[in-house]
């Protein structure tokens, strides 16, 4: 590990012996960790789930202690001077920081009102918050959005606007919190580029926990990695032994084409010249412009499936499609062999199970074992045996331990694993996963995901609906490209990322 | 619905505590209406000035406002059935077992009416009235706090995703077997099993917005600048004496003409 003493001169922000604990908690996120980070360098900051990567950066801007109660010790310097008791609000002209959901931050509703909040709360004059707005657009490439809705944006859009409205205030370090999850990978590249650009050009310093950290490795300075018990087990360049050992161990490969020797080649979804455009607004019967045109796509038992492309090329119309939320304007589609328009909605459901970017959505009782015997409220089976398959269910996906629990106060891990456990209970054979990574660490992610590998090793298809392109090339067997409501790419991941 | 419209017009350009102003005072005055002919100039004049000063397409305005013409005309339908059924003297119309008094029929035509008056001017206003304007006249014109009104306008962008979140929920509940305003039972539980769902993302959206403005320096004690002001312009003073003149010289001449009562008493 590098020694912090040896280049003292270049630190701009240390932790000195930080211990946290979250009020209601007992154990501290991290006990006494110390670090230090570099002017005008790119720091990453990774590790598992839990062990505290984002609250560090709430840390360097204040949010913990004073928004995120707990009890905090231990020291933050800023260039040398200790700031734990200063409040963000007093914090933010040197240091600024971007959330993972651009949404969340935007305080306006125009890209201009947007990037001239924080400068107006700093008491900037109007004369150079306008030439100051004008500047950060162009360094972002959103010249001529000034007037722009922050709603009618792109997600890449957003989170440029999100970036250059930290910008503007012309901060010493820049703390970036996942900024590029959720986002499709064109505007994944342009957010990487745009932060390796911000380092460079202004000089300003970077601190960035990211988990598609192998995007960026490359133009990362320093890398810090903390364990599960929030204990800093690396700090040291890019380009170390080290550093490489890390990255190594951390490489995942393509996946092996598991399940695929028992693939039957059946067709459980079959979807030929599929053709769907909206009602425009107010008019029931005027339909606007297409976003499903012409698709044609066969999927089969086992398939472990990645639909994926830009935002707005049809990807969660196309899943209203198939759950007959939406009803087509041509072509036809057809589940297990049989016709779409031949199903009861009822029987289709138990065929095949949806899981929500947020699934909360899809709770309606008060605890976690109500919530799994509702999904058996309509089956045909003695109560005993319904309580029995829960139970074996809620083994299968550790929560056994909260059935008492009411869903809405468990993890977000816990939560996806409820909502995945709950749509699995009448034997779908069928999973369509909406965005499963939204709003899920690294590790929960990686739990979910080997669960979806058993389940397709179990004879289930599976079928999500993902920009984590890194969770496609390491999960997904089968790779579809939709580009303007029409398949542009299908082949298998090896060929997907050759 | 009542969603704000891009566009450069006069009722656009003028402050939106002179326009409060204005439909607070015409509020009043409909208000003390008790004949049917007052509320409905009310609703004429607030119709043609958004259609025409507030450059609003005609038929985008009359879609927003059909299910509240709906809505006024079955509260007077309902008013004149229930209000049928009684048995006074003075019966001016009958129509089977119902008969109608001239006070009853004056009684639900101004109420109606005073109903459509009042969300047209609302409409009007939420339809001219850019969000960010509004809330700095507050914090500029009307002295609320800076964080109170930033508050304001975090929450009002909060209410499109909210429309959002209810049609995920709907859907995420009806994949899973519950039908969704299908039947009386489900039209009458469903808002109940949107509520909570809606409350935890209400909620933790409003914990993430505290802390994006506070990480951005709201409540920072210094003097704070304004990259755009609001003012109160010679402009604002012009429409809001001429709006007011108009309509209380309207209210003097129906007054005068006995088409202005202060009461149903006069009413036989």
């Amino acid at each position: 590990m590098c020694k912090i003493k040896d280049r003292k001169e270049n630190v701009i922000l240390e932790l000195r012996d930080v211990t946290y604990t979250y009020e209601g908690e007992r154990l501290p996120v991290w006990k006494s960790l110390s670090c230090a980070f570099y002017e005008g360098k790119i720091h990453a900051i990774s590790g598992p789930s839990g062990c505290g990567k984002s609250s560090v950066l709430n840390l360097i801007d204040g949010l913990i202690p004073h928004m995120y109660e707990g009890e905090l010790r231990g020291e933050v310097l800023l260039r040398g001077e200790n700031i734990t008791d200063m409040l963000p609000r007093y914090r933010c002209e040197k240091i600024g920081f971007v959330m993972q959901n651009p949404e969340s931050q935007f305080c306006t509703f125009t890209v201009e009102e947007e990037l001239a909040f924080g400068m107006e709360n700093l008491g900037i004059s109007p004369e150079e918050m306008g030439d100051r707005i004008r500047e950060a657009l162009r360094f972002v490439g959103m010249e001529g959005f000034e007037e722009r809705d922050l709603n009618n944006l792109s997600g890449g859009q957003k989170q440029k606007v999100a970036i250059a409205s930290v910008l503007v205030t012309e901060p010493e370090i820049l703390l970036l919190d996942e900024p590029t999850a959720n986002l499709d990978p064109g505007s994944r590249k342009q957010i990487f580029d745009l932060i390796v650009r911000i380092a460079r050009e202004q000089k300003i310093t970077i601190i960035i926990v990211e988990h598609n950290i192998n995007e960026i490795i490359e133009e990362v300075d320093r890398v810090l990695v903390l364990d599960r018990d929030g204990k800093l087990t690396l700090d040291c360049d890019r380009g170390t032994p080290e550093e490489r050992a890390w990255r190594k161990r951390n490489t995942r490969n393509i996946p092996a084409s598991y399940g695929k020797d028992s693939v039957s080649g059946e067709k459980v979804v079959e979807i030929k010249g599929l053709s769907f455009a909206y009602p425009l607004p107010g008019k029931k019967k005027e339909k606007g412009q297409p976003v499903i045109s012409g698709l044609d796509l066969d999927i089969s038992r086992q398939d472990f499936l990645a639909i994926v492309g830009e935002n707005g090329v049809g990807k969660t119309t196309l899943m209203k499609l198939i759950f007959k939320i939406c009803q087509p304007d041509a072509g036809t589609v057809r589940v297990l062999g049989k016709d779409l328009k031949g199903w009861r909605t009822k029987e289709l459901y138990r065929q095949m199970g949806l899981v929500f970017q947020n699934p909360e959505s899809q709770f309606i009782t008060n605890t976690v074992m109500d919530e799994m015997m509702f999904s058996l409220k309509r089956v045909r089976i003695p109560v005993e045996e319904k309580e029995a398959r829960v139970e074996d269910m809620l083994k299968r996906f550790h929560l056994e331990e909260e059935k008492e629990k009411s869903p809405f106060t468990l993890s977000q891990g816990q939560k996806r694993r409820l909502s995945v456990a709950s749509m699995l209970l009448t034997d779908q054979q069928i999973l369509f996963l909406d965005e499963p990574t939204y709003g899920q660490d690294f590790e929960n992610r990686q739990e979910l995901m080997k669960d979806m590998q058993r389940l397709v090793e179990n004879g289930i298809t599976i079928v999500m609906i993902t920009h984590d392109l890194s969770l496609v090339r390491q999960y997904a067997t089968r790779v579809v490209e939709l580009e303007a409501g029409a398949v542009k790419k299908d082949m298998t991941t090896e060929e997907y990322f050759s | 619905m009542f969603t704000y419209i891009e566009t450069d017009s006069v009722l656009h350009r003028r402050n939106p505590m002179i326009k409060l102003a204005v439909i607070a005072v015409m509020t009043i005055l409909v208000c003390l209406s008790y004949f049917p002919v007052f509320p409905v100039v009310t609703f004429l004049m607030s119709f043609f000035t958004i259609w025409l000063a507030g450059n609003i397409p005609l038929a985008n305005l009359m879609r927003r406002l059909l299910i509240f013409l709906v809505i006024s005309f079955f509260f007077m339908l309902s008013m004149l059935i229930l209000r049928g059924l009684n048995d006074e003297a003075g019966i001016v119309l009958h129509l089977g077992i119902l008969r109608w008094t001239q006070r009853d029929l004056v009684h639900a035509i101004t109420l109606g009416f005073r109903i459509l008056a009042l969300v047209t001017m609302s409409m009007g206003f939420v339809l001219t009235t850019r969000p960010r304007d509004l809330v700095l006249s507050l914090i500029l014109q009307c002295r609320v706090s800076v964080v109170h009104g930033y508050a304001a306008m975090a929450t009002y962008r909060f209410l499109p995703e909210l429309q959002q979140q209810v049609d995920a929920v709907h859907l995420a509940q009806e994949i899973r077997g519950i039908p969704w305003n299908k039947g009386i039972l489900s039209r009458f539980t469903s808002p109940f099993r949107v509520a909570l769902p809606l409350f935890c993302v209400a909620a933790r959206r409003g914990e993430r917005i505290a802390c994006a403005m506070e990480s951005r320096g709201l409540g920072r004690e210094n003097e704070r600048t304004f990259y755009k002001r609001v003012k109160v312009d010679r402009g604002d003073w012009i429409f809001f004496f001429s709006a007011l003149i108009i309509y209380v010289l309207t209210a003097i001449i129906l007054f005068k003409l006995d088409l202005f009562g202060f009461s149903f008493a006069s009413i036989q």
